[in-house]
């Protein structure tokens, strides 16, 4: 039986009523400040996910550029422990793997091997699974070595963390720690976008929902502060997205920055105490790799010492990615380390969909469903925002 | 990644370090609980991330009354009930 109910927030009447609302708004604005374009920066995957999915950016006027941002965790994974993954599952250990990392592409082929997916077919042990806890209940059958790969952000991190901690994992099963922290990262594409504007300014951001349920809303005063621009914390609905949009234009024209939590169904002010207890119990903070971008300080995971005996970098000897020993990792001509930053978008590739596909990526971007290329081939355009579009008018 | 959908708890377990939940296409599975045990109770909705329990969904009328509002506000005013 499904108890589940249309959410009020997925009614077209409420998206439609405040892509008006956003299209006053940055009129207003436009003529006050002499602007003609602006940018907004939609974070995460899931954000560009509902953006691309409902077709949002043809509700919003010419001017207002929506710009996805880094969140994507396997689009910024290092092609090195991807390499290093397939090396393990080649050497005959049990590597687990969400889906999606499953398929992404390295840079470097092992012996030839090029992904996880290739491994398997390889003979490699390479097993599929939702979750930490489905690895760890499936490892403890067989017993024999086994990885985890362990990417996300700070969604993840708590979760592992209390697994760990807790002695939920076999002895058998190592934990790959590839966590990463958001706000550097978002502190970063900022900075680059600023420094390089490409064409117009970037003057909100709609941050994490998911992320901010467990750091906070109040994780991204500084990012506010900083760049003095306003940040939404946003759900995931479209009209949890239109209506960030639409409260970072309210806010520029009332000449206010700060943090605004439009996702209060999910998100507070101060996160999950407990949930950042035990993520920092488990885990220490390193400057870490993001993909195709080089070293963010402060911006990875790793385990503490009191965790090491689950530390797959030391029993497994997987190498560590070093400042010095880190080359630029994506493939040749692929442009997912700019279009990570919202420098590029997947249409400025030469290889979007012609050898890049969602059935054959060439590029990280391209692999997971949170992966913008990915996205904007499955769904470029349509949708729910067409039927809006010619409903206002707009088309 | 971020990706997280909404689940009901049908049971917390003893330990409390993980519950039996409901997905919305009625499957269930075990997920582990990543906030404080304290909050999550059996036949809440909480949202679930990778299999980890990140939040609970405050679900009650009078806090969708007040984003609903809050939306509508937004929207200039306009009555937008009839289309919800
Ligand atoms: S389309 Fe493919 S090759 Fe181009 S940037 Fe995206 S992932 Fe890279």
């Amino acid at each position: 039986m499904s108890w589940g109910r249309q959410s009020p927030l997925r009614g077209s009447g409420l998206v439609a009523a405040l892509a008006r609302r956003v299209r006053r708004l940055f009129s207003e604005l436009a003529a006050r400040e002499g602007l003609t374009k602006l940018k907004i920066m939609d974070f995460c995957g899931t954000h560009e996910w509902t953006v691309t999915h409902y077709g949002l950016r043809s509700l919003v006027p010419e001017g207002l550029e929506l710009v996805a941002g880094p969140g994507c965790p396997v689009c910024v994974t290092p092609s090195r422990y991807v390499e290093e993954a397939i090396r393990l599952a080649l050497d005959g250990v049990v590597v687990y793997t969400y889906g999606d990392t499953y398929r992404l592409p390295a840079v470097r082929p092992v012996r030839g091997v090029r992904s996880l997916a290739e491994a398997r077919a390889a003979g490699g042990d390479v097993r599929l699974v939702y979750s930490l806890l489905e690895a760890a209940r499936d490892a403890a059958r067989h017993g024999r070595t086994s990885v985890f790969l362990g990417i996300g952000f700070e969604t993840a991190a708590p979760g592992y963390a209390r697994l760990l901690l807790g002695g939920k994992l076999p002895r058998n099963l190592l934990f790959m720690s590839l966590v990463k922290l958001t706000p550097p990262a978002m502190f970063y594409s900022l900075e680059v976008l600023r420094e390089k504007p490409t064409d117009a300014p970037v003057m909100g951001v709609i941050a994490p929902g998911h992320v901010s349920t467990i750091v906070g809303a109040r994780a991204w005063v500084p990012v506010a502060e900083h760049f003095e621009i306003p940040v939404v914390v946003a759900g995931f609905e479209p009209a949890d997205v239109m209506a960030a949009i639409a409260l970072i234009l309210e806010r520029l024209l009332r000449g206010e920055r700060g943090v605004v939590v439009e996702y209060a169904r999910a998100v507070r002010w101060e996160g999950s105490p407990e949930a950042q207890r035990l993520m920092y119990k488990a885990f220490r903070v390193v400057d870490d790799a993001w993909r195709g971008i080089g070293f963010l300080p402060k911006s990875g995971l790793r385990l503490r010492d009191r965790l090491a005996r689950y530390d797959a970098f030391a029993e497994l000897g997987v190498r560590e990615v070093t400042p010095s020993s880190w080359r630029a990792d994506n493939p040749p001509g692929c442009r997912c380390a700019e279009v990570v930053l919202g420098k590029a978008r997947p249409t400025d590739c030469p290889h979007f969909m012609r050898d890049c596909t969602p059935s054959r990526p060439y590029g990280p971007c391209m692999v997971s469903s949170e992966g913008t290329c990915a996205i904007w081939a499955r769904f470029g355009g349509g949708g729910l925002a067409s039927e809006l579009a010619r409903r206002l008018g707009l088309a | 990644m971020c990706w997280a959908t909404p689940a009901r708890v049908v049971r917390v377990y003893r330990d409390r370090s993980t519950a039996l939940v409901e997905a919305v296409d009625g499957s269930t599975f075990e997920a582990v609980i990543a906030i404080d045990p304290s909050e999550v109770r059996e036949g809440d909705t909480v949202l679930v991330h990778a299999g980890m329990v990140i939040s609970r969904l405050e679900e009650d009328a009078e806090r969708l009354r007040l984003l609903e509002e809050m939306v509508r506000e937004l929207a200039g005013g306009e009555d937008v009930s009839h289309e919800l």
